[in-house]
């Protein structure tokens, strides 16, 4: 017997945290706030780090907590901080910085339980926050972690902090009890993720733009596009529906910039409903669709696909050319590239099909369009302007001009990655001069080279090719993989596509871009340790394929799991749904769930261990009872025949044969069972 | 009309409960006897959980919206824990003290855990007393004790047994109401009070306890047998042999206390002051009889006397009786 010293406590509210309880909330605490610090300003990790090393010096070598008004002045000043950091304070930033704040200056004036209490709250929902900024699959985990340890603190809350006061008693327990929660849980957790159902945004979440996200930019001047083959990231990933293209002809449009001033090619129009020069079409919108929008006949084999972004920041969106899609928020420009209303700050998933045999009717380029792709600054370049007008006074159409220009580069340039910075008549240097240029040069000298000649001319910029992985069927661009081409008008035909790098360097489309830049020391120079760079040993190429493939697979289950998904699933589950019927799966659904439960705690329960005999035992002791026989607890089978003989009524040779059987079978070691189960099933 | 609702939906639960949970002297908590229900702190976990929906809603984040599910499957999943924290214990009473209205009286117990699992945070109370929170091991028992606040003499029924549990997290509350079956005496308080008829007759007697214990009658050798208060250690230590103290008192004759001494007095003052001399006179060692209407006790010495003395003043005029005879 273990004797229970006295212990008396008033409302456990108004207890006083132990050193142990609050050991543990400063590593939940520390845990959960640690992903936040990444994203917010450096000042914050100090109003965060003071408050809680005070705590801890507290803890450790005792002394008094601030006062109040101590915590009280640290809060004024920290807001002062956020609203000079953010004016007004919406959006993501401040908010966070606000909770972590608040949480940390919580815990270093908490001096009782309820207390604890808020802060534990606030970093549950600060756990949640995180996942925000970023989704991989090791920022859940962390996030997991985070909360278990804040459940294991809040467990901690509720012990009596009398019981377990110092660091001596520390033990594992608390996290392992909380553990085994989490872990029955999961079950749960992912049928609800399955089959809860997805509510729209409820309010216009505001987001920052001024996050720095290395891509491609709405501004390309000259080495711009090189710039991107110094990184690895992963732009994005694509998963087809069938087979995937020939990687020539996957060339994932972005931006169209018809915008030149001499030295940068831009896109000026920055309205989302207004892009490449016509009304942006947003497939929910109720507004009517877009004249240019009967200029294009989307003809051919559609080409179905899911592109699972990396954030950018931006507005554009990466598809192929005709591309249409039915997402909410997804506007489609004339330019032949997707966009979408709210900027792309995390990972974001949309499916399109797109209609590479499209074509254009290119009736009318109208006045406006017109100018914007003919005009040329007149004062820079005069070499190639002269070039360009001595080949239209030998009367050649856009398409000669095309192939002309193709068989000079084919002949006289070379493709390489850093040719140098120019000057300010550019594309007269990398012309006549230089020679040698990435796909941006020549793209800009195509587009510069056309416009003088008359023809209306663009640059498109995007990515070109992508790595297939076999594994999940899917594509992974990389920064590298980014690209610039040139489009040219034609009566008749629209715009046309011509890319001068299939000209000079037919390889870099045919193999992409690694295959052909590897070997050049600007390539990757971002990324020493990339493991795209180490392709060529087997087992790490071997090894980035799987790990980008169990990314793959989180990205597209968990990240891109919506509406649509769930009711393939459903439908692919139970057939077409009445409401009827799904109340009826739903019901059953939580019956099973709860069951599932009750029967794993009755599995590791006691009573299920206890022997079978002992439990018909208590049955049948009890039946005395109710049968009005006066009964202690602990009496003997035999103690209970005498009882029942005096006091029962319904007192018969079969309550003295089971009594007897129980004692020899509990006390003399005679195996009864068979006999007992006999005689107890006479009775019924 | 509120309280009157109250009072009768009050009266229900008690039948209601009456039928699930009997008195008893030994309850083993299962199924049939626990009641959950989330606490307080579950609007705090609710907020929570409401909040990061929004968020994931908002931000249309799958992972958020993950862990606010996760969150939700917790709570379910606690629901069975917080009942299996309470479910197999077993509880009983050990023994009651017995006190003076107005002290506090304290009831002992044995919360015991015949399960495999440790038991922790677990909550006795009796409605206004201050709670006892206590772990049980697995395998074991605890003894443990409540101190309850008594306000009158007679059998002490503080009502039903709270047992209650929010352990692992708090957001939930298991609770069970048994109704323990308390042997436990309350005196009355007592209040020494001049005798105001009756003394006359009884004067001898009466002017000689007043002595008291200064009446140190000598000293005489030492029988075995003789409590070890008699023992004159002053004289041991001086190497005189073990000797008894004998008293004035003991030689006396015994000493009626008479409920008539106090007429006039009402009822409670009256068992106060035969309480109060009872006291006195085990103290002074005085052999002493007590006269109540319709019971006359036999003058006697010694602490069973003193309580079976007391515990008839207790229950005096109380029609209420558990069963059980009680020992003192």
């Amino acid at each position: 017997m273990v004797n229970q010293k006295f212990t008396s406590s008033p409302k456990t509210e108004k207890l006083q945290l132990s050193r142990l309880q609050q050991g543990w909330l400063v590593l939940a605490l520390s845990v959960t706030c640690l992903p936040i610090w990444f994203y917010v300003p450096i000042w914050v990790a100090i109003f965060c780090l003071v408050p809680i090393s005070w705590r801890l010096r507290v803890l450790w070598k005792g002394g008094a907590q601030p006062s109040r008004k101590v915590t009280a002045g640290l809060a004024v000043l920290a807001s002062a901080f956020v609203l000079w950091q953010w004016y007004p304070p919406i959006g993501l930033e401040p908010m966070s910085t606000l909770l972590i704040i608040c949480c940390a200056l919580k815990f270093l004036e908490m001096r009782v339980i309820r207390e604890a209490r808020t802060v534990l709250y606030l970093c549950y929902f600060i756990a949640a926050i995180q996942l925000i900024y970023e989704q991989t699959v090791f920022h859940f985990l962390l996030a997991v972690l985070s909360i278990i340890l804040t459940l294991t603190a809040q467990n901690m809350a509720e012990r009596d902090p009398w019981q377990q006061y110092s660091f001596k008693s520390f033990s594992l327990f608390p996290l392992k009890s909380v553990g085994w929660i989490a872990l029955v849980s999961i079950p749960l957790t992912i049928i609800i993720f399955l089959f809860a159902p997805r509510v729209p945004s409820f309010w216009v979440v505001p987001v920052s733009e001024d996050q720095a996200v290395s891509g491609i930019s709405d501004t390309m001047s000259p080495g711009s596009i090189g710039e991107l083959a110094r990184s690895s990231k992963l732009a994005f990933r694509v998963g087809f529906e069938d087979e995937v293209p020939p990687r020539r002809s996957l060339y994932w449009r972005a931006l169209v910039l018809s915008d030149y001033d001499g030295q940068a090619w831009t896109n000026r129009e920055n309205f989302m409903t207004i892009q490449d020069g016509g009304r942006t079409h947003f497939p929910g919108s109720n507004r009517p669709a877009p004249e240019w929008l009967d200029e294009i006949l989307y003809e051919g084999q559609p080409l179905e696909y899911d592109v699972y972004q990396e954030p950018t920041s931006q507005h554009w969106l990466f598809a192929l050319a005709a591309p249409t899609s039915q997402e909410n928020g997804l506007g489609m420009t004339k330019g032949l590239r997707l966009v979408s209303r709210q900027p792309i700050t995390q990972r974001v998933k949309y499916s399109v099909t797109s209609y590479p045999d499209y074509r254009m009717t290119g009736d009318v380029l109208d006045y406006r369009d017109r100018y914007r792709n003919l005009h040329l600054p007149d004062e820079f370049n005069p070499r190639t302007r002269e070039l360009a007008e001595s080949w239209t006074s030998q009367g050649l159409s856009p398409d000669q001009l095309v192939s002309r220009l193709f068989s000079l580069f084919r002949s006289e340039h070379t493709y390489t990655l850093n040719p140098g910075a120019f000057g300010t008549d550019s594309i007269d240097e990398f012309m006549f001069d230089r020679t040698r240029g990435f796909c941006e040069h020549f793209a800009q000298a195509t587009v510069f080279l056309l416009r003088a000649a008359g023809v209306p001319a663009r640059i498109v910029s995007g990515y070109q090719g992508g790595e297939l992985n076999a594994d999940g069927n899917y594509l992974m661009v990389y920064q590298y993989d980014a690209h610039a081409w040139a489009e040219y008008w034609v009566e008749g035909r629209g715009w046309v596509h011509a890319d001068p790098t299939t000209a000079v360097s037919p390889e870099r489309i045919e193999l992409g871009a690694r295959e052909i830049l590897k070997e050049d020391p600007d390539f990757l120079a971002d990324d020493v340790f990339s493991l795209a760079r180490m392709q060529d040993i087997n087992w790490l190429n071997w090894l980035r394929l799987r790990m980008d493939s169990v990314n793959y697979l989180w990205v597209s289950w968990i990240l891109g799991y919506d509406n649509e998904q769930q009711f393939d699933l459903w439908q692919g589950l139970f057939g077409d749904l009445s409401i009827k019927r799904l109340m009826i799966i739903l019901s059953v659904l939580a019956v099973l769930i709860m069951g599932a439960i009750g029967f794993n705690l009755w599995w590791i329960s006691e009573e299920r261990k206890r022997p079978r005999t002992q439990r018909q035992f208590d049955q049948f002791r009890s039946e005395l009872l109710k049968a009005g026989v006066d009964l202690e607890p602990g009496f003997t089978p035999s103690r209970l025949a005498e009882q029942s003989r005096g006091q029962n009524p319904n007192h018969d040779s079969r309550i003295d044969a089971l009594c007897q059987l129980f004692e020899q079978h509990f006390y003399a070691g005679v195996d009864n069972r068979q006999k007992i189960n006999a005689l107890l099933k006479k009775k019924s | 009309m509120i309280s009157s609702a109250r009072q009768s939906f009050r009266e229900r639960l008690e039948k209601w409960l009456e039928r699930r949970q009997p008195e008893t002297v030994r309850e083993v908590f299962s199924q049939h006897n626990l009641y959950i229900f989330p606490s307080m702190q579950f609007v705090g976990f609710l907020v929570v959980t409401i909040m990061m929906w929004l968020a994931g809603t908002n931000y249309e984040n799958n992972l958020v919206l993950a862990l606010t599910f996760f969150m939700l499957a917790i709570f379910v999943s606690t629901i069975f824990r917080t009942h299996a924290n309470l479910s197999g214990l077993e509880i009983s009473v050990t023994g009651c003290d017995r006190a003076f209205a107005g002290d506090k009286l304290t009831i002992h117990l044995n919360v015991e855990n015949p399960t495999k699992h440790d038991r922790l945070g677990i909550v006795l109370q009796w409605t206004d007393a201050n709670p006892v929170s206590l772990d049980v091991p697995a395998k074991s028992t605890v003894q443990t004790e409540v101190r309850l606040q008594t306000q009158r003499r007679g059998w002490l029924n503080p009502g039903r047994l709270r047992v209650e549990t929010t352990y692992p997290l708090g957001i939930l509350r298991a609770w069970s109401w048994p109704r323990l079956q308390l042997n436990a005496l309350v005196y009355p308080k007592p209040m020494p009070a001049e005798p105001t008829a009756g003394e006359q007759s009884e004067g001898g007697e009466g002017q000689s306890h007043k002595r008291g214990i200064d009446d140190f009658g000598g000293l005489s050798e030492w029988q075995p047998g003789v409590s070890p208060q008699r023992i004159a250690w002053k004289q041991y230590s001086a190497g005189r042999g073990l000797l008894e103290k004998t008293f004035e008192a003991q030689t006396l004759n015994p000493e009626w206390l008479d409920w008539e001494n106090y007429a006039g007095l009402g009822t409670e003052q009256r068992l106060s002051a035969l309480c109060a001399k009872i006291i006195e006179m085990e103290e002074l060692g005085q052999h002493y009889g007590l006269r109540l209407p319709g019971q006359v006790f036999p003058p006697a010495q010694g602490e069973m006397h003193m309580h079976r003395l007391l515990s008839a003043l207790a229950i005096y005029g109380l029609d209420e009786n558990p069963e059980g005879d009680e020992d003192g």
